[in-house]
């Protein structure tokens, strides 16, 4: 293979990761269940950051997470910003543990996932309610972090092979 | 390489955090940009949304289809009795509708036709925790405004926010910022049906010496000039001392098609000629 057709592959692996936080981000829109009753979907793109920023972090830089962020507060409809600043502070608690993960039992990488879903639940709360003016239910947040930290092990698995098949 | 490991990633990271906190303040003063942005959003995700629910369709489908045939002979027999009953109230909703006019005019008070703009599909649900909304396959293109009513067969299900050209979100009346003007109807006394991002309503503002009972039913009263008057918002659900609790009227868990509805004077309608609409029927 030529070495600018390898190149552009490898270029266009390298926006995968982005792509699937657009999409999934989109995806947690859809109305299966009964969302509008208040059962808010996992956030998938903070596992998806969470993931990619521990394994792969030169595939998520700070500027496209960002976006993606945003996106998904403007998708929302909430306070816009709000996303955008919890994936910042994800990447940032994480940008200098990934000797804490890496090549580590499949457990410690849950457990690093569920205390950094716990930040981002009470910043999302801090944050929101002040954003409001009142003090907001942690109700529908705890049900969203305790749904995202159920579905890690499924989503960390998927996100692997990804990371697999990406090369390196 | 470390995200702040570097002056370079902490400048990018300082201006991010400052981009977030920007857009935080844009949409704390309900910025015109943070709705078009927001409009475009739900432009974007439509198509996917659209693709990603069509194996589900299926399955939907095939499921009703099963459903509807098991139960044929009884929803006939039902079906039925409920023609013959609103045969009977349509030919009283038109008498009253024409005593109505009749006094109207008499009065000289400023009439209002309630116009059907658009009957699009939900697409998708606000999948956050603080905000209660959909989105619906219908935009700028279709006619769609903001601040127009949304409703289902059964009732009120909140009200455009953000419009994008073919896609537009609409704020739940559970949603913690839907403040609803509305009627008891029973108790004829007004008050303001408020969302608490919960599945019920509570009921403010509601006249010190007027006590509501459970089942009595709340209606839209058109104050404000947003929704029409008259539009089911619930029923009462439970009554305490500091607060009253309204179970919504639509089906909320349960959207699938609603209807987005406008509120035009008679004579604005008449003089524009205006057709973007049908009149939307009791």
């Amino acid at each position: 293979m030529k070495m600018q057709t390898r190149s552009f592959l490898r270029g266009l692996a390298a926006t995968v990761p982005l792509a699937l936080a657009f999409l999934l981000a989109i995806l947690t829109q859809i109305p299966v269940g009964s969302a509008t009753a208040g059962i808010p979907a996992p956030n998938w793109t903070l596992m998806l950051v969470f993931y990619f920023s521990i394994h792969r972090p030169t595939l998520v830089p700070p500027i496209a997470v960002a976006l993606v962020g945003l996106f998904q507060d403007f998708l929302w409809g909430g306070p816009p910003g709000l996303n955008l600043l919890i994936l910042l502070i994800t990447q940032m608690v994480l940008s200098n543990q990934q000797a804490l993960f890496v090549r580590r039992p499949f457990l410690v990488g849950w457990l690093g996932f569920v205390t950094v879903a716990a930040i981002a639940m009470a910043l999302s709360w801090l944050a929101g309610s002040l954003y409001y003016g009142e003090i907001l239910g942690l109700r529908p947040l705890a049900v969203q972090t305790a749904l995202s930290v159920v579905a890690y092990p499924v989503a960390g698995w998927v996100f692997g092979r990804i990371d697999g098949m990406l090369g390196r | 390489m470390p995200l702040l490991g570097s002056r370079h990633g902490r400048w990018i990271f300082a201006g991010l955090v400052a981009l977030a906190l920007l857009f935080l303040v844009l949409g704390r003063i309900e910025h015109p940009w943070v709705h078009a942005l927001r409009g475009a959003a739900a432009d974007i995700s439509r198509p996917v949304l659209e693709a990603a629910a069509r194996p589900l369709e299926g399955f939907d489908r095939i499921a009703n289809w099963a459903r509807a045939v098991t139960r044929l002979a009884a929803e006939n027999v039902r079906l039925r009795e409920e023609n013959a009953r609103l045969q009977r109230w349509r030919a009283t909703a038109l008498l009253l509708e024409r005593e109505n006019h009749r006094l109207r005019t008499l009065l000289n008070a400023p009439q209002f036709t309630t116009l059907r703009i658009a009957t699009p599909r939900v697409i998708g649900v606000a999948g956050g925790p603080f905000v209660r909304s959909i989105l619906i396959d219908a935009g700028r293109a279709d006619g769609v405004r903001r601040d127009q009513a949304v409703v289902d067969e059964l009732g009120l299900v909140g009200r455009v926010v953000d419009v994008g050209a073919h896609a537009a979100r609409v704020l739940l009346v559970t949603d913690l910022n839907s403040r609803v003007p509305v009627r008891v109807l029973e108790r004829d006394a007004l008050a303001i049906a408020r969302g608490r991002n919960e599945p019920l309503l509570d009921l403010a503002f509601l006249p010190p010496d007027v006590t509501p009972e459970v089942g009595d039913l709340v209606v839209t009263s058109g104050d404000g000039g947003v929704f029409a008057p008259d539009i089911p918002v619930g029923r009462i659900l439970t009554v305490g001392d500091d607060l009253v609790t309204v179970e919504p009227a639509a089906l909320l868990e349960r959207l699938d098609f609603v209807q987005v509805l406008e509120r035009v004077p008679d004579a604005l309608d008449r003089s524009n000629g205006k057709t973007t609409g049908e009149k939307a029927t009791p």
